[in-house]
C-alpha cells in the first residue's frame, strides 16, 4: 500500500505541481482546499504524512497544525509546512504550532520531495527507474 | 546750629552769667566803699563839730569875763586870739569835710553864716581891745554881740552835729544793707545760673542730643531690622544729628526704593512667569515637597479638572485633586477601581519615570509628563493628545493596512511565480515525458529569469518595508559564530560549484550577542554570496571578532575588487558596478542596500575596503546587545 499524503493547499496551480510531483513517484495524495477541510480529512484518512500551506480560508496553516496536532489518533503524523517565505518568521510560528518540518517558498520541487522522503520511506513503486 | 556752637554758645551764657555776677560784685564792693568812706568822714565831721562846739562854749566863758578882765588888769595878753585861731581851723575842717559838704550843704552853709557873724564881732572887739584900756561899756556890749554870734554859731554847730548823726545813721544803715546784698544777689545770681545750666542741661542735652539720638537709634533698629517704613525723627536744626537723620532718611529712602524696585521687579518677573504659565496650551502644575498644589494654570484646571474649583487652590494635597477628579468620574480608567487607581497615580507620580497617558472622560487622552525638580517638588505638563492619539490610531491601520498590503502583494506576486517555476521544474526534470535538449535549454533560461524575478520582488518588498519604517527587529539572543556557520553551510555549495576555497576564522568563545538573528543572517548571507558571484579564483574568508563591545565581521574575497570612486556607492539602491554583471551573476542590486538598512537599524555600520582587481573585503559591525530599533529607517 502506497503512502498517502495530505496536502492542504488553496491554490491549484501549487496543488497540482505537488499533485504531478508526488503521484509521478508513486505517492498517494489527499488534497484538501483550506484549513477546515486538511483538518476533517486527516481525521478521517490518517494520511502518513501532511503538507501544509499557510495563507488557507477559514483558518490558516498553523491553526489547522495545531488542530491536527492536537489529536492524539493524528500527534505522529509528521506536518511539514510550507511558509510564504523564510525570512517572514513563518518557521518559527510553525514550530509553535507544532510543524514537525518547514518548507520556504519558492520551494522547488526537488528540494520538497527531499524534505518529504526525509519523513517517509521512498515509495513502494518508484516512478524513476 | 552745630552742637559744638551750640556747646560753645551754652558756655558763653554761663560765662556771661559769671561776668554779671562779677560786675555786680564789683558795684556793691564799691557802694560798700563809698559807704564805709561816708562813715569815718561822717564820723570825723561829727568830732570836729564836737570840738568846735566845746571850743565855741569856751570862747563864751571866755567872752563873759572880757569887761573884767580888762577893766582890772591891762594885762595886753589876749587869751581869746588862739583859741579863735583853733575855732577858725575846726570850721575850716568842717567846711572841707566831703561829706559834710555832699550831704549837707544847707547846714554847712548856716555853720558858714554863723561863723562870719562871730569872725565879724571877735574883729569889732579885737579892735577894742588892742587899742588899750577901754571904758567898760564898750567892754560890756562887745562881749554881748560876741557871745550871741558864738551862741549863733553853737546853735549853728549843734545843728549840724543833729544833721549829721542822722546822715551817720542813715550811712550805717545802708552800709549794713550794702553788706547785706551780695549774699542774696550771690545766692540769686548763683541759682538762676544753676538753674539755667540745668534747664539747658535737660533741654538741650536730653531732649536736643540723647531724646533724638534715642529716636534715631531706634529707627535706625527698626530700618536695621527690615521695617523700612519706621518713622524717622524730624531733622530739626543743622547739627550733626539732624545730618544723621537726614543722611538716614536719604539711605531709609534709597532702600526703600531699592526695595520697591526689587519687589516690583520680582511681581513683574513672577507676573511673566504666571502669564508665560497661564498661555501654554498645556495644563501645567506645580507641586511641592509636601506634594501640595503651589501653582497651576487655567487650563489644567478648566479642563482637566473642570466643577472642582473649590479644591483647585495651593495647598490642596496632589492625593485630594486626583481622588475627586476619579470621583467625578473625570477619568475613565478609574471607574469602579478608584482605589487602585489612585494608588497606581500615586506611585507614578511620587516617582516619575517618563510620561504616563490617561484616558479622560468623553474620550479625552491625556498625557502626563511629571519630572522633580531640584527642592522636591514635582511639575506637571498635561498635554491634551487626543487628537494625536487619533491621528496615531489612523496612522497605525494606515501603517497596518499598509503593511498587510505589502504581505498580500508579496503573496500575490510570489505564488503565481511559484507555479511557474514549479512546473518548469517539473517539465525540466522530466515529469511530463521525454523533454528534448533544446526544450530543456530554454526551460532553465525561464527558471534563471523567475528566479531572478523572485529575489527582486523579494528586496523590493523588504526595501519599502524598510523605507515605511514597518522592518521592525525582532530582538533575540544569538551566537555569532553559529551564524557564521549558518551562512557558510547555506553557501558551500555555491562556491564548491566555482572551486573557492571558503575559509572560516571566528572564535569559538565569541560573546553571546542581542539583535535580530534572521536579518543579520541576511546581511551575511548576502556579502558571502556576492564575494562567491564576484571571485573568479582564489578564496572567501568570513572574519568574526570583537572591539570595543561590538562584533566586527569581515568578508574577504579574492574577486574583481572595486574601484575607490565606486565604493561608497555600492551601498545605495540599484548601484552594483557593472550592471550588465548584475543580471548575470543573478544580484538583484538591492542587497547591499538592504544589508545597509539592516546594519543601521542595529546601531552598526557596514563599508569595504578594495582595491580594483585585487579583492574586496565587506566589513559589518554591530553592538553585541541590541534591544531594539536604534535608527530610524
Amino acid at each position: 500500500m502506497s503512502k498517502r499524503i495530505l496536502v492542504v493547499e488553496d491554490q491549484e496551480d501549487n496543488r497540482r505541481i505537488v499533485r504531478d510531483l508526488l503521484t509521478s513517484v508513486g505517492y498517494e495524495l489527499i488534497e484538501a482546499h483550506d484549513g477546515e477541510a486538511g483538518v476533517r480529512l486527516a481525521k478521517e484518512h490518517r494520511p502518513d504524512l501532511i503538507l501544509m500551506d499557510i495563507q488557507l480560508p477559514r483558518f490558516d496553516g498553523y491553526e489547522a497544525t495545531r488542530r491536527i496536532k492536537a489529536d492524539p489518533a493524528l500527534r505522529d503524523v509528521p506536518v511539514i509546512v510550507v511558509t510564504s517565505y523564510a525570512l517572514s518568521g513563518d518557521d518559527k510560528k510553525a514550530a509553535a504550532a507544532g510543524a514537525d518540518a518547514y518548507v520556504a517558498k519558492p520551494f522547488s520541487p526537488r528540494q520538497l520531495l527531499a524534505k518529504i522522503q526525509q519523513f517517509l520511506a521512498p515509495p513502494d513503486r518508484p516512478a524513476q527507474s | 546750629m552745630r552742637v559744638r556752637t551750640k556747646l560753645l554758645a551754652a558756655v558763653a551764657v554761663a560765662l556771661a552769667l559769671l561776668v554779671i555776677q562779677m560786675a555786680a560784685v564789683s558795684i556793691f564792693i564799691r557802694e560798700l566803699q563809698s559807704a564805709v568812706t561816708f562813715i569815718g568822714a561822717a564820723h570825723t565831721a561829727i568830732e570836729t563839730d564836737l570840738d568846735a562846739l566845746e571850743l565855741v562854749g569856751t570862747l563864751r566863758g571866755e567872752v563873759k569875763q572880757l569887761p573884767s578882765r580888762y577893766v582890772s588888769s591891762q594885762d595886753a595878753a589876749d587869751p581869746i586870739a588862739p583859741r579863735w585861731q583853733q575855732l577858725t581851723a575846726l570850721v575850716g575842717g568842717i567846711g572841707s569835710s566831703s561829706a559834710v559838704r555832699s550831704i549837707e550843704p544847707a547846714a554847712l552853709d548856716a555853720v558858714r553864716d554863723a561863723f562870719a557873724r562871730a569872725t565879724d564881732e571877735y574883729q569889732a572887739t579885737a579892735a577894742v581891745t588892742t587899742r588899750g584900756p577901754a571904758d567898760l561899756d564898750t567892754l560890756i556890749e562887745r562881749a554881748i554881740f560876741m557871745d550871741k554870734a558864738l551862741a549863733g554859731l553853737a546853735v549853728a554847730l549843734s545843728a549840724l552835729n543833729v544833721e549829721l548823726r542822722r546822715q551817720l545813721r542813715a550811712a550805717v544803715e545802708r552800709e549794713r544793707a550794702i553788706h547785706n546784698r551780695p549774699i542774696i544777689a550771690g545766692i540769686v545770681i548763683g541759682g538762676v545760673t544753676v538753674l539755667l545750666l540745668l534747664a539747658f542741661a535737660w533741654f538741650y542735652i536730653d531732649r536736643s542730643l540723647v531724646a533724638r539720638l534715642t529716636a534715631l537709634s531706634s529707627s535706625m533698629r527698626a530700618i536695621a531690622g527690615g521695617n523700612l517704613r519706621a518713622a524717622l525723627p524730624p531733622a530739626t536744626g543743622r547739627d550733626e544729628i539732624s545730618e544723621m537723620a537726614e543722611a538716614l532718611a536719604v539711605f531709609r529712602d534709597t532702600a526703600v526704593e531699592v526695595e520697591e524696585n526689587n519687589l516690583r521687579e520680582i511681581a513683574q518677573a513672577r507676573q511673566r512667569l504666571v502669564d508665560a504659565i497661564e498661555s501654554i496650551s498645556e495644563g501645567f502644575a506645580l507641586y511641592d515637597v509636601d506634594d501640595r498644589l503651589v501653582l497651576c494654570n487655567s487650563r489644567y484646571c478648566e479642563l482637566l479638572y473642570p466643577g472642582m474649583a473649590d479644591v483647585m487652590v495651593p495647598g490642596t494635597p496632589f492625593e485630594t485633586i486626583i481622588r475627586r477628579a476619579a470621583e467625578r468620574g473625570l477619568i475613565e480608567s478609574a471607574k469602579g477601581r478608584i482605589e487602585q487607581w489612585v494608588a497606581k497615580r500615586l506611585r507614578n507620580h511620587r516617582n516619575p519615570r517618563g510620561v504616563v497617558v490617561q484616558h479622560r472622560s468623553r474620550n479625552h487622552w491625556i498625557q502626563i509628563s511629571e519630572r522633580r525638580t531640584e527642592d522636591g517638588g514635582t511639575v506637571a505638563v498635561y498635554s491634551d493628545i487626543t487628537e494625536l492619539k487619533v491621528a496615531r490610531d489612523e496612522a497605525l491601520r494606515a501603517a497596518q493596512a499598509k503593511s498587510q498590503f505589502l504581505a498580500n502583494m508579496s503573496h500575490e506576486l510570489r505564488t503565481p511565480l511559484n507555479a511557474v517555476l514549479g512546473y518548469a521544474e517539473l517539465i525540466h526534470d522530466g515529469i511530463y515525458g521525454e523533454v528534448p535538449e533544446k526544450i530543456g535549454d530554454v526551460l532553465e533560461r525561464i527558471q534563471q529569469n523567475g528566479r531572478h524575478l523572485l529575489g527582486l520582488i523579494n528586496d523590493v518588498l523588504d526595501l519599502s518595508k524598510i523605507e515605511a519604517g514597518q522592518l521592525t527587529l525582532a530582538p533575540e539572543d544569538y551566537s555569532m559564530r553559529d551564524l557564521v556557520l549558518e551562512v557558510v553551510s547555506a553557501t558551500e555549495s555555491l562556491a564548491a560549484e566555482k572551486r573557492l576555497r571558503l575559509e572560516v576564522d571566528v572564535p569559538a568563545d565569541l560573546p553571546a550577542g542581542r539583535g535580530d538573528e534572521r536579518r543579520i543572517t541576511q546581511v551575511l548571507m548576502n556579502l558571502v554570496s556576492n564575494a562567491i558571484k564576484f571571485t573568479d579564483a582564489g578564496s572567501v574568508r568570513i572574519c568574526g571578532r570583537v572591539e570595543d563591545d561590538r562584533f566586527v565581521v569581515a568578508v574577504a574575497d579574492t574577486g574583481v575588487g572595486i574601484a575607490a570612486e565606486d565604493q561608497a556607492q555600492i551601498f545605495e539602491e540599484f548601484q552594483q558596478v557593472d550592471n550588465s554583471s548584475t543580471r548575470k551573476k543573478g544580484g538583484t542590486g538591492l542587497g547591499l542596500a538592504i544589508a545597509r538598512r539592516i546594519v543601521e537599524l542595529h546601531g552598526g555600520r557596514i563599508w569595504v575596503e578594495s582595491t580594483h582587481g585585487k579583492g574586496s573585503t565587506f566589513f559589518f559591525e554591530l553592538p553585541l546587545s541590541v534591544d531594539g530599533q536604534v535608527v530610524a529607517a
